[in-house]
């Protein structure tokens, strides 16, 4: 606590000995007292959340430059800020000085000027990297609302958007906001994301993530059922499409419902490209899913019980690389699949130059002695390696985690049953999926309830001029994107 | 009123997949055999006559249904015939649809563990079967919908390998066409009747129906496609095995594939059976589902989520204790088909009387 006390100590008044006692052991809490003819102005602020320019080059430099004895109210038309307002509620001024506000006050009013000082450091904007695209924007959000919404104003100057203001977190206090097309999104699912966003009754929100658990449908699941994305092109197409997005301040994470399984396989990406190797790529994402999660234990189901399936040849070669291997199937994958797990989140937490070097170490040099010792095959290695790749492939970061551990329970049943395993495996993955409901929306649409409509950007992406509805997922209401007479 | 059924509605082509889902089932493994030991190779027009019976007797459920759009059959049992008449009835449903889940979950494991799994014990299989089955039927009609969808998408794949097997056919097998007459025809009939069965699951269906228009046309698709796939599975069957050799095998279906060798993979039909649980699992779970609701509404129940996990443990403490063996099952089966048979196409035709008569009587008072 720093006073930078002036002779006059009782012309302080109430408010600044009030404040003096708020912020009592409260280093970064300043109270400037300024000079004027005929009155003392205190200003009040919290450094390092205040842009001190501001202040001293619009608040304090006209005061001392005023010919006249300025009272609060003239205040108003003195200084350049411009996001000001009058009170005299004293939490409102305390609250407003926390979140980066300064106040005005004099020595002969009640009442305070509560200055929209606010300023500190913003990253730049950059691509986001765990979404990067080829031909697509290169703009990410950063850690503030308001450049937030409006980098994604700049997609959608369109009069019917809202934008809701909430306030989540009961100590911090963290400013969100609701984004959504008015006609087009369907009221019953905005009333039922405001229902599950008031429900909320936690002490601090930090991150878009920590929301998403509280709002999902189901909990017990794997599958992501909200997106949360950093890239202002991606919110605003799901914006156009009558979803609703969730911004919140201070995380670059964008929260957009309802999101369906498939819409996780797409990326922004798809549209850029041309149709065709768009549509290849999408079906190599299907491949890759199935490939994640069942490579493993098909190996382990064909070598512990169905090798007859096998032609000889391909027996023999299998065989021969299994020679010197001492350890069941089932243990040699579960061992493998958790060195390439381990591997990946060391190399996730370094420094990429040293991300490289456990890398090429883990993934070379263990995966290669490892053979060489006779602790696991060739073959294993080789399907370890596959399915790291393949879970890669996914675009969603949540998805392809969630996914990567399907795998592990898949893989036990493969040992107990065999192929009939693996296919129970599916079925328990297929009946917990169309079990799943997005914001009380289908999360399997379009595969169940078959829309055959939103088959055009499912498993193939047809030309954008095909695509003339919004797809069903938001119950949008107004279906139509192209009007048949124009293409 | 506010419909009761309304936060469930199944779409047209769920309601489609729902019955073919059901009707198609163990029933397509022996099919070709049974009525070729029957009808001889004439058996095909079985299926027809087969196929007029069922449709009729979807239509009549349809009929009947129609009056009382926002009941399902349990509900209508009680509001028919009162709580305690009422209840009986919905007893006698509720044996004759957890038998023939019973009868399709151990049929399937006996299946499994004749081809696949030899060593592996009744109660494992029956344990590993219960997650998927509990985790579908502890849905509404909605879910299980949404997953005969999936199944159907899923299971289209496997038709492909039948045009591996057109090398060796021969369509002479077929001929003459009715060479014995036309009794063993209506005999064998009698046996494809039972593989249509599943139809039945309309009195349950109906109500969720988003739209009641298409009921009659979605019955006469469904019962067409299962005619379809019969028919084609039966052809295949006929014109690959020789007449006589054909009643030898138990399991027909499974043996044309045994025929199947690709460079790369062998004993298809390990791969297929595996496969195939996907589609015995939508005959067998809309069973447990109908079950756990009549369990539910005969306690008074809304919920039925505890009644569908109470079925499973009670299939799991089964197999601890019983282990049927083939001759047993198969009379298992012989009782329930009897009486799958009744209810099925002769309780319908009761019950619309019935209703004809009794809105008559409300009418009058």
């Amino acid at each position: 606590m720093r006073k930078r006390l002036g002779k006059g100590n009782q012309r302080k008044n109430e408010l600044y000995k009030k404040l003096q006692e708020t912020f009592k052991d409260v280093t970064d809490f300043y109270i400037r007292e300024i000079p004027a003819k005929n009155n003392q102005f205190f200003i009040a602020y919290i450094k390092g959340l205040v842009d001190s320019k501001v202040i001293s080059e619009f608040v304090i430099k006209p005061i001392m430059e005023a010919d006249e004895k300025p009272s609060i109210d003239q205040m108003h038309s003195l200084t350049y800020v411009n996001n000001i307002r009058l009170s005299k509620d004293y939490d409102a001024i305390t609250n407003a000085l926390r979140k980066g506000n300064s106040v005005l006050f004099s020595s002969e009013s009640d009442e305070c000027l509560i200055l929209g000082t606010p300023g500190w450091k913003n990253r730049d904007i950059r691509e986001p990297q765990a979404e990067s695209t080829i031909r697509g924007s290169h703009q990410g959000f950063i850690e503030n609302l308001k450049i937030n919404l409006g980098l994604f104003r700049r997609y959608v100057p369109d009069r019917n958007l809202k934008t809701i203001q909430l306030t989540l977190g009961k100590r911090s206090q963290t400013q969100a906001c609701l984004v959504f097309l008015e006609d087009i999104a369907d009221e019953d699912l905005v009333k039922e994301m405001l229902k599950r966003l008031e429900g909320i009754q936690i002490d601090a929100v930090l991150n878009t993530g920590e929301i998403q658990d509280f709002i999902e449908d189901s909990s017990i699941t794997l599958f992501p059922q909200f997106l949360i994305t950093e890239r202002p092109d991606t919110t605003a197409s799901a914006i156009y499409q009558g979803k609703i997005a969730l911004f919140i301040d201070h995380s670059p994470g964008v929260l957009i419902g309802p999101h369906n399984f498939s819409s996780f396989l797409q990326s922004v990406d798809d549209y850029s490209i041309r149709w065709l190797p768009a549509s290849f790529i999408r079906v190599l994402r299907y491949v890759s899913f199935f490939v994640a999660i069942f490579l493993p234990s098909l190996y382990i189901a064909t070598l512990s019980f169905h090798y007859e399936l096998l032609p000889l040849d391909l027996i023999i070669s299998v065989g021969e690389s299994r020679e010197r291997v001492p350890i069941p199937p089932i243990l040699e994958a579960i061992f493998m699949e958790i060195v390439i797990e381990v591997l990946r989140e060391a190399g996730l937490r370094l420094p990429s130059p040293i991300s490289q070097t456990v890398g090429i170490v883990g993934g070379i040099v263990i995966g290669q002695a490892a053979v060489e010792a006779g602790i696991v095959s060739n073959i294993m290695v080789i399907v370890v390696a596959l399915t790291a790749i393949a879970s890669f492939i996914i675009p969603s970061q949540d998805m392809s985690s969630g996914i990567r551990l399907f795998r592990f329970p898949i893989m036990v049943l493969a040992a107990l049953y065999g192929m009939i395993g693996v296919v129970i495996g599916l079925m328990i993955i297929v009946a917990h999926f169309v079990s799943l409901e997005t914001l009380g929306t289908p999360y399997s649409n379009p595969l169940a309830p078959t829309r055959l409509r939103d088959w055009k950007d499912f498993i193939i992406r047809l030309p954008m001029q095909k695509m003339k509805s919004r797809p069903t997922q938001a119950r949008a209401n107004d279906q139509i994107r192209q009007s048949k007479g124009d293409k | 009123m506010q419909r009761p059924y309304a936060f469930s509605e199944i779409t047209n082509f769920q309601f489609v997949v729902l019955i073919v889902g059901a009707q198609v089932g163990i029933g397509i493994l022996t099919l070709p055999g049974e009525i070729a030991s029957v009808a001889g190779t004439s058996g095909w027009i079985s299926v027809i006559f087969a196929w007029v019976l069922s449709s009729i007797a979807s239509l009549i459920i349809l009929k009947a249904m129609s009056k009382y759009p926002d009941q399902t059959i349990i509900d209508l049992f009680r509001s028919i015939f009162g709580k305690y008449i009422g209840s009986c009835f919905i007893i006698v449903w509720l044996l004759y649809t957890l038998f023939a889940a019973f009868i399709v979950f151990y049929t399937t494991i006996f299946v499994v563990q004749v081809w696949i799994l030899p060593k592996t014990s009744i109660t494992g299989l029956t344990i590993l079967f219960s997650f998927p089955g509990y985790l579908v039927a502890r849905h509404s009609v909605r879910v299980l919908g949404r997953y005969a969808e999936v199944v159907f998408f899923l299971t289209l794949w496997m038709f492909t390998f039948s045009f591996f097997l057109f090398e060796n056919t021969y369509f002479s097998y077929l001929l003459p066409i009715i060479k014995e007459g036309w009794m063993p025809i209506l005999q064998g009939t009698q046996k494809v009747l039972l593989s249509f069965i599943g139809f039945e699951l309309t009195f349950m269906l109906y109500p969720y129906l988003q739209n009641k228009k298409f009921a009659v046309k979605g019955v006469i698709i469904a019962n067409s496609l299962t005619l379809g796939l019969y028919l084609f599975i039966i052809f295949l069957c006929f014109i690959f095995f020789s007449p006589h050799d054909i009643t030898h095998y138990k399991w027909p279906t499974l043996n044309l594939l045994k025929v199947i060798e690709l460079p790369f993979i062998e004993r298809l039909e390990i791969l297929f059976l595996s496969f195939y649980l996907f589609t015995l699992s939508t005959t067998g779970i809309p069973y447990f589902y109908v079950s756990a609701v009549s369990l539910a509404k005969l306690q008074g129940k809304q919920e039925h989520y505890n009644h569908a996990l109470f079925l499973f443990i009670l299939m799991i403490l089964i197999s601890l204790f019983f282990s049927p063996t083939e001759k047993q099952l198969e009379m298992i089966t012989k009782y329930w088909s009897q009486s799958a048979l009744i209810i099925s196409y002769i309780f319908p035709v009761i019950f619309l009387a019935f209703i004809y008569i009794y809105r008559k009587v409300v009418k009058r008072r």
